[in-house]
């Protein structure tokens, strides 16, 4: 079995990124207990917390716990305890915490987070839809037992239905989501998890068709008060929903009219920026974009108006991408994330060494932490697990994949260039057969954008074809896009959240914008 | 020195011991002295007495009061006995007179003692005049001395027995029989010397006394009329002018048209009359003998006699207080002229004016309540002026109450009051001058209320606008001065509102709560769920009836001690799970601003209706129109999937919400100028403004539950028919708010919407209804699936208002939950 190697002194950021955004610690809320001598404690261990010092926090919480188990703040020391150990990585000592904050506790509000902090575990640990489903099943525990009569305007029951419902979306199951989003939004007190219930409930419905009942919600949700209890307290909410208004009127409203998706084409960035061989492009879902210029071996980072905000040299710099808003690049034996200065290596399977993965070109990170990776030197498809315990050869003797995607539920897309096609791989790993079957002289790149849509790069024709999720050819561009651009070598494509399609062209100074 | 000492030992232990000795005679007649109380006679509680002997008792009667009413009794109780038990009759007649005399000793030392305790104030103010009042000199010096010699040395008229003037006419007559009829039975028993000692008291009690002829022994008559030739004389007086009163050794004589009997000796007989200069005159007369007194009075000055209606009014004359009228005029006083309606019992006793100066007088009578009665005389002679009598007429104005609805019910000071007209557009009332809290009630909902202060002669007209009443419960917590700050900023605040009558429930308030079991420990505490709110909603409705109430509460569980809660309900019938609890800022005016803003709320059933879903796009740099309803004023106007709206009326927009508002500040039936750009080019279009019937969701109201509830139970009352179904489903998402989910239930059940194809009709209310039974659970479920399957039958419903939500897809989750559920 092979294990990844994790070559800086820090834990492998990448991997550890899901647990980190689940288990993020905000501050807990300041309660007056019942004993003075409780508060006192609790307040103690606040402060030592808040010098960072956990185990002492622990300590004086686990304090309280024993000197005051009938005090009311007691139930929040324990929640308090899990939530530490949780984020220190003893994960044991966690759920010991929680176990008994569930068992001696289990009418408060704080057991309802206990819940939470166990599914959010749970989606943390998840390595198949299984274990997905089991952690629905702890989120959707929540609004049973700490129903609204009992417990009113408690936002652990909003953040569980909306993380019950997106597990459903996750698993392909749209319409099952939709009434957890809509309870979240039309039975709840308005909260930060409002704003993101309407989003997903817009997914939700852009996934079974309802494309106008989406903009609906999406609208609402774009003009969602800057202040207030339904501020989303994420702003990246309404910009997101103003991303997918532009997506809808692109997709749905423009065809309408008869006018074309993308109805104009330019250089993205307008000026400034002259590169020398552009082979790789990525593009984040506010618009910001990773290219890759070969020539000059050098990853650069543009912001959404094509400002360059970074620029690094990497060595044999393969195909970028983004992990949860992480730009990372693919290079040869290695994961870069060229702007936090980290860097992953995979082991060679099934080798007695340790020998690091080389020719690695296409990387992509799955719906449960693990990375599917491309390489060259092997001709395979190969599954990393982020626990890094071993990885699983999905596809070998296959030089012909030339490229991999994830679709709007994250399963995994290749475009293999010898069958003219695009296969989709389910959560189970398994083969679900062909998405798409294309003409193809040279099928180059390959890229989705969140209605599931799947843009082909040929280039050999020199042109992309978009096809629907379904696989119906919806658009053709290229090879003269007007505007005088003319696509010369296509290598790369992207989408951002917005439908604008990004082009990397190894012939053209400039990435090609179609809008 | 000396003289003085001896006076007051003589006089003060006799006094003490008498007090004493009380304990022993209370024993059968304690109840007789109705202020002769003697529970404890400790040397302290002697000592209080001896210092203020006038001071009354416990149950505040004077002390030297007799119980004319149980000495009556006791004394026809031993008149009865005298026949059948003479012996008896002794012992109970004996007991009486030392029941007298008893009484008569103890008011003399009494009065004694006042004079006394006067005197000696009088002169230790004299001597620091910083001194108190009361302090008694322990070594009085040679000055005091001849202080007290002189006041001892002041004339004082004679009286047959001093003593007797403690007595009133009643009790004197009693004495008089009790020592007439003890005499005869100590005669009886063979006593002959103690029965002429008490006809020697007797005589000296009343020298006109007799015995009963009939009855009493002849040994005893003879005895008696051998004493009264000793001692008896008798005085003819001859007054002028020939009605004066006079009074002979103190005592007063009611009729000297005969001789008056007298002891003989030294008489001392006075006589005064108002207008005149007193006379007096001491004689001897031996006994026996009749004689003839003259007494000629020197008229000194004018003499005002009037009487008043009512009695208890003062007198002014030139300005000075010369007395106030009393008691009732005698039965043969008879109104006159103008007074003749009222009835003479209605008017005081004569008050006789004198000491006047001759020439003009300006004579006041007043009275609080009354109008002032003025009058210029002219006192020519030295005369009496008797004066008609004189009628004081109440103060009173006018409270005129204007659009009074002839079913309400008028209040004046918390006690109901009836109009003369009912139903008139002004109903009158006449009141005295006061301040007045006028409440008038129409119907379960509509109050009014106001606070006056009215003036004689005044009319203080009021515009009777009934609006719902808010009750104001008072504030619980906090100190005295936090919370009498705190509600008169309240009272001040809600007073300036305009939609309700604000009721200061403030005195029966907390009592209600407390009652009801919202105790101030609870409210303080913040523990709202444990008090029964339906319980608290009906005490209240009971003791301090309102439509809405409110309480404030200075909390224990603010953490800012500025900060105060302020609890709402509505009365029965709308539910009361919990109020709804606001928190207000005491010291920030803007705080009670919100509170008051907070009670007035805006519940439109009308929304301006585009009928176009537009969205903003990065693609266009104007509202994208994503949807066009069928029937709506948009597909009217031939705007399109696509457009974009450029501008409105004239106002560029550059949002979807620019649109709503443009749309929002025009009137109905308006035509806008609608600039749009289409594939084709820019177009300008017109657009008729329309409304679209429309609710709200609970939570979008931004009012507290209880006051929509209440605005909401009004409009239903006043909106037409046409849209009363608005109002019961916005009441029916309130009351699903509020928890009662089979009120909610029962609401939409009786709602008959429009069916619309398309937009906001009788969906929307199949999509709430299967909400309420969702909520509602159990065996209700069914009908929760119903319900959503009716609403997700028609794909263009909306929900809350035409350019709403779309309704289907909605239904649709809400099935698949259900589903799900089960």
């Amino acid at each position: 079995m092979l294990e990844s190697v994790i070559s800086s002194a820090r834990p492998l950021p990448l991997l550890a990124l899901a647990v980190a955004t689940l288990t993020s610690l905000a501050p807990p809320p300041v309660a007056e207990a019942q004993s003075p001598a409780a508060d006192r404690l609790y307040r103690e261990a606040l402060r030592i917390e808040s010098e960072g010092n956990l185990g002492g926090a622990i300590e004086e919480m686990l304090l309280v716990v024993q000197q005051f188990p009938d005090d009311e703040i007691t139930p929040r020391a324990l929640l308090r305890v899990a939530e530490l150990r949780d984020a220190s990585g003893d994960n044991l000592g966690a759920a010991r915490a929680l176990e008994k904050l569930l068992d001696g506790y289990p009418r408060t509000r704080e057991a309802a987070a206990g819940f939470l902090l166990q599914g959010r575990a749970a989606v943390a640990a998840a390595r198949n839809t299984s274990d997905l489903a089991e952690a629905r099943s702890i989120f959707r525990r929540i609004p049973l037992l700490y129903g609204a009569e009992s417990f009113p305007e408690i936002e652990e029951r909003s953040e569980a239905r909306v993380r019950s419902g997106e597990i459903s979306l996750q698993l392909g199951d749209p319409e099952t989501a939709a009434p957890e989003f809509l309870a979240a939004i039309e039975d709840e007190a308005p909260s930060v998890w409002t704003g993101r219930a309407r989003r997903l409930l817009a997914d939700a419905w852009l996934r079974t068709g309802d494309w106008s009942s989406a903009a609906e919600i999406l609208q609402t949700l774009a003009e969602s008060p800057v202040e207030g209890p339904e501020a989303s307290a994420d702003p990246a909410e309404r910009d997101r929903a103003r991303r997918w208004l532009t997506m809808i009127h692109r997709h749905y409203i423009r065809p309408q009219t008869g006018e074309r998706r993308w109805t104009s084409s330019g250089r993205f960035p307008a000026s400034g920026l002259v590169l020398r061989e552009p082979v790789g492009v990525a593009a984040a879902d506010d618009g910001r974009v990773l290219l890759v210029d070969e020539k000059d071996e050098q990853a650069i980072l543009l912001d959404a108006d094509g400002q360059v905000v970074g620029r690094k040299n990497l060595d044999e710099p393969g195909r970028p991408g983004w992990a949860d808003d992480v730009p990372f690049v693919a290079a040869d034996h290695q994961l870069v994330l060229p702007f936090d200065g980290q860097r992953t290596q995979f082991l060679e399977p099934r080798s007695q060494r340790e020998s690091p993965l080389d020719g690695m070109r296409v990387a992509e990170r799955g719906l449960f932490g693990h990375w599917y990776v491309l390489a060259k030197g092997w001709d395979s498809l190969l599954a990393y697990e982020s626990t890094r315990v071993g990885q699983e050869l999905l596809a070998k003797n296959r030089p012909d994949f030339e490229d991999l995607a994830l679709d709007h539920q994250r399963r995994l897309l290749l475009l293999d260039r010898k069958a003219g096609q695009v296969g989709r791989l389910g959560h189970d790993r398994r083969w679900e057969g062909a998405v798409v079957q294309g003409d193809w002289r040279r099928p180059e790149a390959l890229a989705t954008d969140l209605l599931g849509n799947l843009y082909v790069l040929d280039r050999g024709r020199k042109v992309l074809e978009v096809f629907s999720a379904e696989g119906k050819l919806l658009d053709r561009l290229g090879p003269s896009l007007g505007s005088g651009i003319e696509l010369d070598n296509p290598r790369d494509v992207t989408v951002d959240g917005s439908g604008r399609i990004l082009i990397a062209d190894d012939g053209l100074p400039f990435l090609v914008v179609l809008d | 020195m000396f003289f003085r000492f001896f006076i007051f030992r003589r006089l003060l232990v006799p006094a003490a011991l008498f007090l004493l000795s009380l304990s022993f005679v209370a024993t059968a007649g304690a109840q007789l002295e109705s202020g002769i109380v003697e529970e404890d006679l400790e040397e302290d509680v002697l000592e209080e007495d001896l210092n203020d002997p006038l001071a009354p008792d416990a149950d505040g009667t004077a002390r030297t009061e007799l119980d004319e009413e149980v000495v009556q009794a006791l004394f026809s109780e031993a008149e009865g006995l005298l026949v059948d038990d003479p012996g008896s009759a002794m012992l109970l007649f004996g007991q009486l007179v030392d029941l007298f005399d008893n009484h008569l000793a103890r008011a003399e030392a009494r009065a004694f003692l006042a004079t006394e305790k006067e005197r000696l104030a009088r002169e230790a103010e004299a001597a620091d005049p910083t001194a108190g009042e009361g302090t008694m000199p322990e070594e009085p010096g040679d000055e005091e001395a001849t202080a007290e010699e002189s006041a001892l040395e002041e004339p004082q008229p004679p009286l047959a027995d001093p003593a007797i003037r403690f007595l009133s006419p009643t009790l004197r007559t009693l004495y008089t029989r009790t020592l007439a009829y003890r005499a005869q039975v100590q005669s009886l028993f063979g006593e002959p010397e103690a029965a002429l000692q008490g006809l020697e008291r007797l005589l000296s009690v009343d020298p006109g006394a007799d015995l009963d002829r009939d009855q009493a022994p002849q040994n005893l008559l003879k005895a008696f009329d051998s004493l009264r030739r000793k001692r008896i004389a008798h005085v003819v007086l001859i007054p002028e002018p020939p009605d004066p009163v006079i009074r002979v050794q103190g005592r007063p004589v009611t009729s000297f048209e005969d001789p008056v009997p007298v002891l003989s000796g030294s008489v001392w007989i006075e006589t005064e009359r108002p207008g005149y200069a007193p006379w007096s005159e001491e004689i001897e007369i031996r006994p026996g003998k009749t004689r003839s007194v003259e007494m000629v009075l020197e008229r000194q000055s004018p003499v005002i006699r009037l009487y008043t209606r009512p009695s208890g009014s003062t007198v002014w004359v030139d300005g000075q207080e010369r007395g106030v009228t009393k008691g009732i005029a005698p039965p043969d006083f008879l109104p006159q002229t103008s007074t003749v309606r009222y009835r003479s019992e209605e008017f005081s006793d004569e008050l006789v004016i004198d000491g006047l100066e001759t020439g003009l007088q300006i004579l006041e009578v007043r009275k609080e309540g009354y109008r002032p009665y003025r009058v210029e005389l002219v006192l020519d002679e030295l005369l009496d002026y008797p004066m008609p009598p004189i009628v004081l007429e109440e103060e009173r104005g006018v409270l005129a109450l204007n659009d009074l609805p002839p079913d309400a019910e008028l209040l004046i000071n918390g006690k109901p009051m009836a109009v003369d007209q009912p139903g008139a557009r002004s109903s009158r009332i006449s009141l005295p001058p006061g301040e007045y809290d006028v409440q008038v009630a129409s119907g379960s909902q509509r109050m009014f209320s106001t606070r006056l202060r009215l003036a004689d002669r005044q009319t203080v007209e009021i515009n009777v606008r009934l609006r719902p009443g808010l009750a104001f419960l008072g504030v619980i917590g906090g100190s005295a001065s936090d919370a009498a700050s705190l509600e008169e900023s309240l009272q001040t605040a809600l007073s300036r509102n305009d939609k309700w009558a604000l009721l200061d429930r403030t005195e029966q308030g907390p009592r209600a709560l407390l009652e009801a079991g919202a105790t101030a420990e609870l409210l303080t505490a913040g523990a709202l769920d444990e008090i029964d709110w339906s319980r608290v909603q009906a005490a209240v409705d009971r003791k301090a009836p309102g439509l809405l109430y409110l309480v404030a509460v200075l909390s224990d569980d603010l953490v800012d001690r500025r900060k105060s809660q302020v609890l709402l309900f509505p009365s029965a019938p709308l539910p009361v799970p919990e109020p709804d609890q606001l928190v207000i800022d005491r010291g920030d005016a803007r705080s009670l601003e919100a509170l008051v803003a907070s009670l007035s709320p805006d519940l439109p059933l009308a929304t301006p209706w585009l009928g176009a879903r537009l969205i903003e796009s990065r693609l266009a740099p104007h509202p994208v129109v994503a949807a066009v309803s069928p029937g709506s004023p948009a597909e009217a106007a031939d705007l399109r999937v696509g457009d974009q709206v450029v501008a409105l009326a004239g106002t560029p927009t550059f949002a979807p919400r620019d649109v709503e508002q443009r749309l929002a500040a025009a009137e109905v039936g308006e035509i806008l100028d609608l600039g749009v750009q289409s594939l084709t080019g820019p177009r300008t279009l017109e657009l008729r403004v329309r409304t679209s019937p429309a609710v709200d969701l609970p939570r979008n109201l931004e009012i507290p539950t209880a006051v929509a509830l209440v605005e909401l139970g009004l409009l239903r009352e006043s909106t037409d028919p046409g849209r009363r179904w608005l109002v019961l489903l916005q009441q029916a998402g309130l009351l699903m708010q509020a928890g009662d989910f089979e009120a909610a239930v029962r609401s939409l059940q009786s709602i008959d919407a429009p069916q619309a194809s398309h937009g906001f009709g009788q969906s929307s209310v199949d999509y709430w209804l299967g909400l309420a039974l969702s909520r509602a659970g159990g065996e209700y479920l069914q009908g929760a699936r119903s319900a959503f399957e009716r609403a997700a039958e028609l794909p263009s419903s909306r929900f809350l208002e035409h350019d709403g939500p779309a309704l289907a897809p909605r239904a649709r989750a809400r099935l698949t939950a259900l589903r799900e559920g089960s």
